[in-house]
This record gives structure tokens, C-alpha cells and sequence, in this order.
């Protein structure tokens, strides 16, 4: 309790190249609560070309919707708290600016410390711009060129077992070394070992003549096992001082906060473990989704294995990578009225040199949520495929709302998600409306309490849960029948048809009893044992959705009989395509 | 909510910094003027390595021995056919370089080089003055004039005459509209849906192309175009904006540049640039959308039309189709008002 009370006023601090967000937390009747937002661009551009310009002007707006002042007039933030109310006690800071240090990786094995090292790397920041390994196929010319043309930031070599191989470790150190040497001498990056520590006395010697090396704890120091929370830590540190040289204003708010500053990537990472042991399912799966204007981050825990991947939002970073993946035929297919290929191509060039408008009426409406979905599949298939992962069955799914926040409608979500990741068996789909996971995940280092009190709160919100019902009976066959029990005993009964997706209107937080029965050709199992007894169900923003389309989705190619798909499909999720 | 900001100005100081990444040089000097198309700097995006083992190709068996059969020393500069080394028995072959190359090493009997390779020109993009070098980083370039930017433009940069070819700001470019008579000149057409335009244009030597508007179909035949070709307002047929329109025509026939090189990721936008005797102020840059700004609609029935905004709601309205967003009240030139999403405006200033 007095940790609670001495960390009782927090400051989140969250800042890509596109936005800076602020979050303000304080104890409200024993209990954490996120008394405020608010959100300024973020002014890493020209003209200001320093991060704290649109800090402070995020901290005005955080101050009048608040009403607590957090600086003084001289512009200092205000810690602690002090006994008129105003000031912090906490400050945590969570960054985006991907691939701004870029880091070259060698190692001895695949599957051993090179895959350890690619782990380590995923939850970073960092551009990998190269891998050396011990069975690295190129010439040493290719090293040496490799390493010339990419100027990395940092060199992080691991190998070794402890006590394990030594004579190839030092052979990769030879390899970087001489790479290295190369360079301009202001442009040597900095060296990190994290391999067997046996030998890290030979290879502090080796380097020091040339460039500066730390050692941290070997990553791979079995076979089996891997450590990678002493060497991300340090790496952490390290990228805070480099981002810090990089990023004007970076430095300011590094000097401010508590703990070492995380990337979104690695906040979010500790919130999906964490939201993935409160799912209350054993052996869950879940997809936690970030798409903000800077950054598309996926984190999956898929048979308790987390995995994550950063790549940049093409749509407002890269508008050439964004037009030559953007299929117009992946567009069309996807909208629920005939737009004339002509528009559709024009309106996805204009959104590539403009990608902050807003859709003016209808048409153009289904034209953005068709590139959204595109741009979700598109990396959810890029996703699934780097780490191997062939199902589909994630029992939770959240996506951060930031970006979606323009659709009034949490129906237009729903849709994007189910028809972006086709999710089999049995999904709870949520909404993180202020794109707030990665800010919990990086108070909860020094602050573990407020995020399981945040996430008891409205900041995730249940959009739904889905049954996604799979049945090889002919489409418009009527294949389950459906009967939700209210706490009052009046129930509502729904026939589910094959090809079809049913919304029940249940209220967000009404609790009720399901029950299925079988109608036709389909296997009750894949809702699990004791179905007889009931589900108990929570509704969500869109209730409960019974989606009895098939997976994959079947699009029909004829274009009427697709749009008429649409027509019945949206009519059923409430969506007005008038 | 980040506004774009394109500057349509009568007279500014420009000044832009022209950074090249890698290795390289800057082949200016301060003081010097430069033309749209001229070389300020070279530079080398990507360098190849290769490392020569004197000892292993020889057949020399001490490492001493490969030492000093070689020929060359750190920083020479080698022709292809050049000897790197040579043995000192008297029927071996001497090592010759493969390929032009710098010898940047040499460590034991092995020999690094650093191949040649044909450098990447920065051009200056606009007639200017070069006001400052910046040693093996990049130029900084100046002058004072017009300044007009676009929204897409196709990486190619030019200087010439400009001649305006619409009647209206709604016309169409057809490649029928193309004549002789514009050889050498930049053409200020309308809307392009058509690539024959293009060829038309290159086949009577026009040095450039300011559209208003393009057909995305025809894009890649833009980018593909040997002439630099800028667009003002977007894809689609979209009409021109009054204040551009006004400001070109009033600047007929005068030398214009046009820059069409730009990178997103440094927040550069294509540029039309016209070089006037009169010192200016640089323009403000990083605007932010206030009562009194002008404007352009970027989206909708309405993209292209310039307009002023009376008042921004400070609430966030529901829109017909369902979105939620903060909107202003502008105003046209015939004095209509309507509402817009803030998103769907750009800073016209």
C-alpha cells in the first residue's frame, strides 16, 4: 500500500514520429484510474525537428481537460506530486521511431543462438540490417560490404553455450572486427558480446583496440534454454542513449522518467503475456494488434511461445512500398457496392500523397475500411508466416483503437477484424480505445498495480465475442439454433445459416446463458466439452456474433452475387451501406 | 491531426539543404550558381569490397614472401589489368586487378579494394545560389521567388520556360493539345488521363509537365517519363486551385525550375520555383490550421477548390457515412460555406 500511495499520480508518455500521447493516472478510491488523454503531433519534423515541442503542447491540452498543472513556468514537469495537487509521481515513457538504430547481428547456429538473437531482436526497435553466422554461405567480401553499406549503430555478437564453443566465437569476433575496421572512425558502432562468458575476457581484448564493446550475460547459455531479459535490458539502455543522440528532445524525456525508456513493441510484448494469463484459458492464444500511424505491431502468444513483429505502417510512412503492395483487385473484392476501378485506383494513389483524409460519404468509407482490412490481413499473413504459425484459433484479439477511432460505429471494427484475420473457434474480440497497452506495459515495470487496475476499468472494451462456426452444409442451411438465456428467464432464440453472420443484440457487460443445438451436418465439438451445460456469456459493444460464413471466407466471383454477400452480411451487423 | 502545409507564394526566400548518404563529394563551391539539372554532388548509395589473398593466389607459401611481392600501396587508384603483385620467380604471373578499384587496406598478404563504380549526380533541382558546403555531407542551396508545391512528382528536375495551355481550371490534356511550338518550355496542362501525352511530349522535346491532376492508371507512365512531370493536386479528375492557377499564369513565359525529386521520408515535396530579383523572407513553415487560413479541400465533391476558414468546431461532428471527426466552416470565393473535416484540408500558404 505505500508503494501504491508513493507512485499514486503517474504521467504515460507516448511518442511515435506521427503522435505524441499523454496518459494521466491517479489513485481515485484506493484504485488506479486514467483520469485524462490527450494527443499532439508529434514534432520530430521540420520546422521544430525536437520531440518536446509537441510534448509540451500535449502537456497544455493534458492540463486543461485535467485541470492539474504538471510543469511550472519554467517548463519543468513537476515531481512529485505536491500537496496542492498538482505535479507527478511517475513518469513512463514508451517510443515508436522504428528502425532508427540500425544493428547488425552475428552468431554461431541457426536454431541455437541465432535464433535467440532474432528473438531479442523482434522485440526491439532496431533495423536488423544484416546476420552473420558461423555457416554464413557469402564471401567475406560480402561481410565487409554488408557491414560498409549498412553503418550499423551496433554490433551484438552471440555464440556459445557456457563453456561451450569458443574457438568459432572468436572467430566471428575476427570477422566483425576486421569488417569494422573499415569504416570511418566516427562511424565504428558500439559492440555488445552475449555469448559464453568464459571467453569474454579474450574477446574485451580483442576489441578494445578498435572499438568499444560491453558484455552482458550470455543469451543462449544452454541448448535448451534461453535468457534474454539481461542482454534486452542492457540492449534497452543502450538504444536509449543512441535515440537520445538521434532524436532531438529524446534525451529530455529519457532524463525524466523512472525506468529505462521501452519501445511500443516491448511494452505491448509484457501486456500480451499478461492479458493472455488473465484470459482465463489454458494454453491460450492471443493476438494483441497495434496499428498506429507510424508502426503495424503484431504480438501473438500461439501454444505459449510469444512472438512479435514491427513493421512500418506503409500506408503513412512509405507511399511507393504502400501503392506497389496495394492489389486494387484485393480492394474491389472486398466492397459491398460496384465502384468503378478507375475511382478505387485514383482514390488509393490520393490516399499514398495524402494518407490523413478522411472518406467523404459511403463510397469512399468502404473504400478506407477495404484498404484497412488489407493492410491487417496483409500483415497478419506476413505474421503468421515468419513464425510458422498455421492456425487461426486465437481466443482473444485485441487491436488498439487509435487509429480506428473515426468509426462511430464499433459494428465497422468488428467487421474489419473478423474479415481481416478470419479467426476460427471461439474468439473475444477487444478494443483498446486510447491505444493504451503499450503505456501499461511500461509502467508495469516499476508499477505493476495500476495496469491490472486499468485493465478492471472501460479502457479495453469487449467489442464482441465471435463463434466462428465452421459446417460443410450447403450455404443458407440452417445449421445451429441458438437460445440466449437472460438472468430474467426470457430467452431469445436464433437459427444460425450456413453462409451467414448473425449479431445478437446483447447489451456491453450483459451476462447470459447460451446454449447451441445442431440442426444439420456440423461437429458440435469445436465448441469445446460440456456444451450441453451452456455457455456463459458476457455481451460487448456489438453483442455476440455468430459468424457461419466459412473460413476461409468465400467471396463470390460474380460480382452481383458478391454484393448481395455484402448486402446481407453488413444488414446483419447493423452497418448502413446507404 | 497533421496538416499538410504546401506553399503557394508570389515571392519567399527558398533555401534547401541537399544531403547525400554514403560517400561522396560535393563538386560546388559557395557562391556558385546552379542550374535545376546541375550536379552538385556525387555520391556512392552502395560500395562493393573486394579482398585480394596475394599469398593463396600466388601460391606463395610465406606469408612475408606474399608481403612483398606486392605491388600497390594503401590509397592507389587501379585501372582494370593493373598488377597488384607479382612473385619473384620468374615464370610466375603477375595479379592484376579485375575491376577499376582503390586499394583501401592491406592487412598480411591480403589486399582490400574498394571497386569503382559510377557515382549517383544530386541535382540542384532549382536555379539557385549555393550558400553553403557541408564537408562530404551535402550543399545548401538558395535564391528568392515563386514558390508553388505539388503533391506528386515523378523524380526528375528541369528548367525552362513555362507556358500555360488551360483555358480553365477543369481542362483536360489531351495529347492532341501538344504542339511544336511548345519545344523547350514547361507546359502547365489540366487534368491527364491519357499517356500519350507523355510521349508526345518527349517526342517534341516540352522539358516538363505541371498537371493538375492524373488518372492513377497512367501513373507508372509518369514515373517512367523521361521529362519531369509535377502534379498540383492529386489523382482523379480534380480541377485547379485559384490561387496556383492565378500565380502561374501570372508568371508566363518566365523561367521556371521544376523539381520533381522529393522524398517523403525528409518531408520534401515536389517544387515549382521561379527566380525573382527581389529579396524575400523564407516562408513559415510548420502552420497549423486557424480562422482566416487558406485553404484547399483535398478530398470530396469539392478537392481542389480553394477556400478560407471562417471557424473550426471545437467538438467532434458525426458525418453522413458514420465517421466522427472535427470539422471546420469554410468559405469559397462565391462566398458559399460548407463543412470539412480538418483532415481534408491543406494549408495553402
Amino acid at each position: 500500500m505505500s508503494e501504491l500511495v508513493e507512485l499514486a499520480s503517474v504521467l504515460g508518455i507516448k511518442i511515435d514520429s506521427h503522435t505524441t500521447k499523454l496518459f494521466l493516472f491517479d489513485v481515485v478510491d484506493g484504485k488506479f484510474h486514467l483520469l485524462a488523454t490527450s494527443e499532439a503531433d508529434t514534432s520530430y519534423k521540420p520546422p521544430y525537428n525536437d520531440i518536446r515541442e509537441g510534448f509540451f503542447k500535449a502537456v497544455d491540452n493534458l492540463q486543461q481537460i485535467s485541470g492539474r498543472m504538471i510543469i511550472d513556468d519554467d517548463m519543468n514537469l513537476i515531481v512529485p506530486s505536491q500537496t496542492d495537487g498538482s505535479g507527478i509521481d511517475q513518469i513512463a515513457f514508451t517510443y515508436g521511431f522504428l528502425n532508427q538504430i540500425s544493428i547488425i547481428t552475428a552468431g554461431l547456429l541457426e536454431g541455437v543462438s541465432i535464433s535467440s538473437l532474432t528473438h531479442l531482436i523482434n522485440s526491439t526497435h532496431m533495423k536488423h540490417s544484416d546476420q552473420i553466422s558461423l555457416n554464413d554461405p557469402r564471401k567475406i567480401d560480402d561481410i565487409l560490404s554488408s557491414t560498409i553499406n549498412h553503418r550499423p549503430d551496433l554490433i551484438l555478437l552471440s555464440g556459445g553455450t557456457e563453456n561451450g564453443a569458443n574457438k568459432s566465437v572468436l572467430r566471428m569476433m575476427e570477422i566483425i572486427l576486421f569488417c569494422i575496421k573499415h569504416l570511418p572512425k566516427e562511424k565504428i558502432p558500439e559492440l555488445v558480446y552475449a555469448g559464453n562468458s568464459s571467453i569474454a575476457t579474450k574477446i574485451q581484448e580483442m576489441a578494445s583496440p578498435i572499438a568499444k564493446l560491453s558484455i552482458t550475460e550470455n543469451i543462449r547459455p544452454t541448448l535448451e534454454d534461453e535468457n534474454l531479459s539481461p542482454a534486452l535490458t542492457f540492449i534497452n539502455e543502450l538504444s536509449s542513449q543512441m535515440m537520445a543522440k538521434k532524436i532531438p528532445g529524446f534525451e529530455y524525456l529519457f532524463s525524466v522518467t523512472k525506468s529505462v525508456p521501452l519501445p511500443y513493441n516491448q511494452a505491448n510484448g509484457i501486456m500480451t503475456k499478461f492479458l493472455n494469463k488473465l484470459g482465463n484459458e489454458k494454453n491460450g492464444n492471443i493476438l494483441v494488434i497495434d496499428l498506429s500511424k507510424e508502426i503495424i505491431l503484431m504480438a501473438g502468444i500461439n501454444n505459449g511461445t510469444l512472438h512479435q513483429n514491427a513493421v512500418e505502417n506503409s500506408l503513412f510512412n512509405n507511399p511507393e512500398r504502400f501503392i506497389s503492395e496495394t492489389n486494387i483487385r484485393d480492394i474491389s473484392n472486398w466492397l459491398p457496392k460496384n465502384k468503378e476501378k478507375e475511382f478505387i485506383n485514383d482514390y488509393v494513389w490520393g490516399k499514398s500523397i495524402r494518407p490523413y483524409t478522411i472518406p467523404s460519404d459511403k463510397d469512399e468509407l468502404f473504400i478506407e475500411i477495404s484498404i484497412i482490412k488489407n493492410l491487417i490481413r496483409k500483415n497478419y499473413q506476413q505474421f503468421n508466416n515468419k513464425f510458422g504459425i498455421s492456425s487461426d484459433y486465437w481466443n482473444q484479439i485485441v487491436i488498439n483503437g487509435d487509429y480506428l477511432s473515426k468509426f462511430e460505429n464499433p459494428n465497422d471494427i468488428a467487421i474489419i477484424l473478423l474479415d481481416a484475420i478470419q479467426p476460427k473457434g471461439i474468439t473475444n474480440l477487444f478494443l483498446d480505445q486510447h491505444g493504451i497497452l503499450p503505456v501499461l506495459g511500461n509502467i508495469a515495470v516499476d508499477n505493476p498495480i495500476l495496469p491490472i487496475q486499468i485493465l478492471e476499468g472501460s479502457s479495453i472494451s469487449l467489442l464482441a465475442k465471435v463463434f466462428s462456426i465452421q459446417s460443410k452444409a450447403k450455404i443458407g442451411t440452417p445449421i445451429l439454433k441458438v437460445r440466449l438465456e437472460f438472468k430474467d428467464g426470457t430467452y431469445l432464440e436464433e437459427q444460425i445459416v450456413k453462409g451467414a453472420i448473425t449479431k445478437l443484440p446483447l447489451l456491453a457487460g450483459q451476462i447470459v446463458k447460451l446454449f447451441f443445438e445442431p440442426l444439420s451436418n456440423i461437429d458440435m465439438n469445436q465448441f469445446g466439452k460440456n456444451i450441453d451445460k451452456g455457455f456463459i456469456i458476457q455481451g460487448g459493444l456489438c453483442g455476440v456474433i455468430f459468424d457461419a460464413r466459412g473460413r476461409p471466407i468465400p467471396l463470390q466471383k460474380n460480382n452481383a452475387e458478391r454484393f448481395d454477400q455484402f448486402q446481407k452480411w453488413y444488414k446483419s451487423m447493423d452497418i448502413n451501406l446507404a | 491531426m497533421e496538416t499538410l502545409n504546401f506553399h503557394t507564394l508570389g515571392l519567399a526566400k527558398i533555401q534547401r539543404t541537399r544531403i547525400f548518404p554514403g560517400r561522396g563529394d560535393v563538386l560546388v563551391r559557395v557562391g556558385q550558381k546552379v542550374d535545376a539539372s546541375d550536379t552538385i554532388a556525387e555520391f556512392f548509395p552502395e560500395e562493393k569490397f573486394i579482398i585480394v589473398n596475394v599469398r593463396k593466389e600466388l601460391n606463395i607459401k610465406n606469408t612475408d614472401d606474399a608481403r612483398r611481392s606486392i605491388n600497390v600501396k594503401v590509397g592507389d587508384k587501379l585501372k582494370k589489368g593493373d598488377v597488384i603483385a607479382q612473385s619473384s620467380r620468374t615464370i610466375s604471373k603477375p595479379l592484376k586487378a579485375q575491376n577499376d578499384s582503390e586499394v583501401v587496406n592491406i592487412i598480411g598478404s591480403q589486399v582490400v579494394l574498394r571497386l569503382m563504380q559510377r557515382p549517383k549526380a544530386v541535382l540542384a533541382g532549382f536555379e539557385a545560389i549555393v550558400t553553403e558546403i557541408l564537408p562530404f555531407r551535402g550543399v545548401v542551396i538558395e535564391t528568392n521567388g515563386a514558390l508553388i508545391q505539388g503533391v506528386w512528382g515523378n523524380q526528375k528536375a528541369t528548367s525552362g520556360p513555362i507556358i500555360t495551355i488551360m483555358e480553365d481550371m477543369f481542362e483536360e490534356l489531351t495529347p492532341q493539345k501538344i504542339d511544336v511550338t511548345f519545344r523547350g518550355s514547361i507546359v502547365l496542362g489540366g487534368y491527364c488521363a491519357n499517356s500519350e501525352v507523355f510521349k508526345a511530349a518527349e517526342e517534341l522535346n516540352i522539358k516538363g509537365l505541371i498537371l493538375t491532376s492524373m488518372s492513377a492508371s497512367i501513373a507508372n507512365a509518369a514515373l517512367n517519363c523521361n521529362i519531369p512531370i509535377i502534379l498540383l493536386e492529386g489523382f482523379g479528375p480534380i480541377p485547379l486551385n485559384e490561387r496556383t492557377y492565378e500565380l502561374l499564369k501570372s508568371n508566363e513565359k518566365k523561367v521556371v525550375s521544376l523539381n520533381a525529386i522529393y522524398d517523403v521520408k525528409k518531408y520534401e515535396k515536389p517544387e515549382i520555383i521561379i527566380q525573382l530579383p527581389v529579396e524575400a523572407n523564407p516562408p513559415v513553415e510548420g502552420q497549423e490550421l486557424r480562422n482566416g487560413c487558406v485553404v484547399r479541400v483535398n478530398s470530396g465533391p469539392d478537392q481542389g477548390k480553394a477556400a478560407v476558414i471562417k471557424k473550426i468546431n471545437p467538438t467532434k461532428t458525426i458525418l453522413q457515412n458514420g465517421i466522427r471527426t472535427v470539422c471546420a466552416i469554410i468559405e469559397f470565393s462565391d462566398e458559399d460555406q460548407i463543412s470539412v473535416p480538418l483532415a481534408n484540408l491543406d494549408i495553402l500558404e
